[in-house]
């Protein structure tokens, strides 16, 4: 039996052929006692497989996690645009009003947080986007921005604020990009 | 004789008294912290001043936050903080560091350039915890003042 013809054989047993293609296999096997032999004891190595092989769960990897949801949105997104697509009153109606909530309620919230925390109160991951300063002064793999209220800079002139802490070196950093101190 | 035992009796509750008041009234300690002011540079050492290379731990962990491959100790000062008193720490003629425990191991830290309120922050400061406080400084350089927990050995130079 040549190799082509075994591995045909072979994903018949595992139920990956077409309607087509299972039934020559069922024919060849009906005519050929190599192939039914060879058909039986794959059946019986798959069954033994099943029943024996341990079941392993691995563990979820940070990148496969966030994939696993980049996917999911993904797969979101295509489901949307399918429903959009068999029903054109979406666009103008349901989808077009969702599309500007989320933004504007983004939009609220920093305002609102602005409005709470007025002034040069420094550590937000904007301070940390604008601060040229401190944007090249920090290694920004090592560093995540602190977002919070207890830092005042009150005199600042020009000042540029930023408060950020590295859990791998347990330092908290408050950088005060053109600052008048020496 | 009853006159004598009721003196003897009369100095030794004062000598008490007295002990117990200084024992009572001693202020706590408080948590020793230590400031370095600190100058990094990616260029070299500058001439003529004194300037301790910071080495060891510090020196790697400042490496590898900052983009500067040098830094030299200008100051280092280590200090007691009562809780509730502001402790005032001078790290040069210009900068100033005011230090109050507001309870144990949270800190209030005020830091002044030039007799001015530069930057007011509340930070808890534990063992192992450091806090930088940093700015640029001329032709790609940079300051800063570090702050954590003393080292036994550090002396106290308020």
């Amino acid at each position: 039996m040549n190799p082509d013809l075994e591995h045909r054989l072979q994903a018949w047993v595992d139920g990956e052929l077409d309607a087509s293609s299972a039934q020559e296999m069922e024919s060849l096997v009906a005519r050929d006692p190599e192939a039914r032999a060879l058909g039986d004891n794959l059946r019986l190595l798959r069954g033994f497989l099943q029943e024996h092989e341990p079941v392993r769960a691995l563990p979820e990897t940070q990148d496969f996690y966030w994939s696993g949801i980049r996917r999911g949105i993904e797969a979101e997104e295509r489901a949307d645009r399918g429903r959009e697509s068999s029903d054109p009153s979406r666009e103008t109606g349901g989808r077009a009003w969702w599309s500007w909530v989320w933004p504007a309620a983004a939009a609220a919230l920093v305002l609102v947080v602005i409005s709470l925390f007025p002034g040069r109160e420094g550590g937000t991951a904007g301070d940390l986007a604008t601060s040229s300063g401190a944007s090249s002064s920090a290694k920004a793999p090592a560093v995540v921005p602190v977002v919070g209220h207890e830092i005042e800079a009150p005199e600042a002139d020009g000042m540029e604020t930023v408060t950020f802490y590295s859990s791998q070196e347990s330092m908290t950093v408050v950088w005060l990009a053109h600052a008048d101190v020496l | 004789m009853n006159t004598r035992l009721f003196l003897e009796s009369l100095v030794g509750m004062a000598v008490l008294a007295l002990a117990a008041r200084g024992a009572v009234g001693a202020e706590p300690e408080g948590t020793r912290l230590a400031a370095q002011l600190l100058w990094g540079t990616n260029g070299e050492k500058p001439a003529g001043k004194e300037l301790k290379p910071v080495e060891g731990e510090l020196d790697r962990r400042l490496r590898r936050v900052f983009k500067w491959k040098s830094y030299f100790e200008i100051e280092r000062k280590a200090f007691a903080t009562p809780v509730g008193k502001p402790t005032k720490v001078d790290m040069s003629k210009e900068c100033r560091l005011e230090v109050l425990n507001v309870s144990g191991d949270e800190f209030e830290i005020q830091l002044f350039g030039k007799g001015v309120l530069v930057v007011k922050k509340r930070q808890r400061i534990v063992a192992g915890e450091t806090v930088v406080l940093g700015g640029d400084d001329k032709n790609d350089n940079a300051w800063f003042v570090v702050l954590g927990m003393a080292k036994p050995g550090d002396p106290a130079r308020p």
